[in-house]
Parts: structure tokens; sequence; C-alpha cells
């Protein structure tokens, strides 16, 4: 199970989350959908990150994310038909761990990556990707793999 | 089929890998039903044990979404566009 992209798309991510300090930022993972994407084990390989806006109350920035419902329509609208699809998410956690919290896992669908990047003092000091369980009661770490 | 059901990336490995799924039906409730009827493992996905559509799940009818409506009970005609779309959110 692996989330595989190369270093510029990680790097548009973590200037994403670096410049949302200390809020948290957040963005979509984009890239071909896979065939066994619902099956542990499933490489996701992204081939596009597009930052969003935190959507969440301004009061709560620096703990929680939201991704806009009808953004996320419009890219699922744009992609549909291409093969390609929203494979996962990244979040950042300013001055926490990249552990998921149990209220990411409250929120999270299946099948998708999320990526959580660590933030501390305004710079990205770890990631960890994470799977959701399809019966939804537990992440499972997935290995990050940088190319290029 | 009248109604058309589109479904978001992460949910379509539990629908045939289908985005789209028609559906004859009344109400928004109805359509879901005949949905999971084809495609069982999205109730877990969109519906708790009590019955009601999950928290970050948001249903639009059209452009409209059902919560503002009648939720489930929702109204829906030959012609109109089901849009499950998960709220993704968290934080640390």
């Amino acid at each position: 199970m692996s989330l595989k992209l190369n270093r510029a798309i990680e790097q548009i991510a973590v200037e994403t989350c670096q410049a949302a300090f200390p809020e948290e930022g957040c963005g979509l993972l984009i890239g071909a959908v896979p065939e066994n994407f619902d099956k542990p084990g499933r490489e996701v390989e992204v081939d596009e990150a597009r930052p969003l806006p935190n959507g969440w109350d301004a009061s709560a920035k620096t703990n929680r994310y939201l991704i806009d419902p009808k953004i996320l329509a419009k890219v699922e609208a744009e992609l549909s038909g291409t093969g390609r699809g929203v494979v996962g998410f990244f979040h950042s956690h300013p001055s926490v761990p990249a552990w998921p919290s149990p209220f990411d896992l409250t929120m999270a669908m299946p099948c998708c990556s999320y990526w959580i990047l660590e933030v501390r003092d305004g710079k990205m000091v770890d990631s960890r990707s994470w799977q959701r369980t399809e019966d939804g009661r537990s992440f499972i770490e997935e290995e990050i793999v940088l190319e290029g | 089929m009248s109604i058309e059901i589109r479904l978001p990336t992460a949910l379509r490995a539990f629908a045939d890998k289908q985005e789209k799924i028609g559906v004859d039906a009344g109400t928004v409730g109805e359509a879901l039903e005949q949905m999971f009827s084809k495609h069982e493992r999205l109730r877990q996905q969109l519906m708790s044990a009590d019955g009601k559509l999950r928290s970050f799940v948001n249903v639009y009818v059209n452009d409209d979404d059902a919560r503002d409506k009648q939720g489930l009970a929702t109204a829906v005609k030959d012609g109109d566009t089901i849009l499950i779309v998960p709220a993704i959110a968290g934080g640390r």
C-alpha cells in the first residue's frame, strides 16, 4: 500500500502547508484511479496536487480544515470520464505529529490516501500517509514513495 | 433510467467503478435505496446505523442541498441528478 508522487508535487503540498502555518493547509491529490482502489495494498500514483482554501470557520483553522464540497464537486465533474479522479487529500497538522486524529477518522472516506504533513515553526518536519479501513474503524499507514 | 446518481471517486470502487448510476424513484431516499439494492457496500459508507445520512455526506439534487429541503424525503423527478459529495474535513 503506497502513495507515489514526485518531488514537484510534494513541494506544492509542503509550500501550501508551510504558508498556512499556524493554520491548517489542505488540498486535493489527483491521479489515475487504481483498479483495486478499495483494496488494502493498492498503490495510488498522484499526478497533481491542487491546494484549496481551508474552508473551516476562521476561529478554528489552527486545528481544523474543511474542503468546500461545492469545489470538490466541480473538480469531480472536471475529471469525469477521464480515468483520473480525486484519489486523496493532504492537510497539515501544525505543531503536532502527522498521525490522524479521532476527528480525522470520523470524517475520512474509504480508499483515498490521507497525507498529513507535520509543520512546526512554519517548516514541514515530517509527513505520513494513511488509508482508512473499509469499516471506518481505523487508519493504516501507507508508504510514501517519492520519485524524481 | 430517469434519475442519475453521481458518485465521488472515493466511492466508485463500491459500485463496480461506475461514476453514474441510473434509478427510478420519487424521493432521494428511494433513489439511494435502489442504488444500495445493487451496490450494498455503499450503504455502510453513506448511512449511519439509524438509517440517516452520515454527517459528512452531502447530497445535492441538481444544485440544491437536500438537507435544506426535506432530506431523504426530498422529491425527485425525471431528469434530476443526485450528486453525492463528501465533506472532506479533519484536523489535529
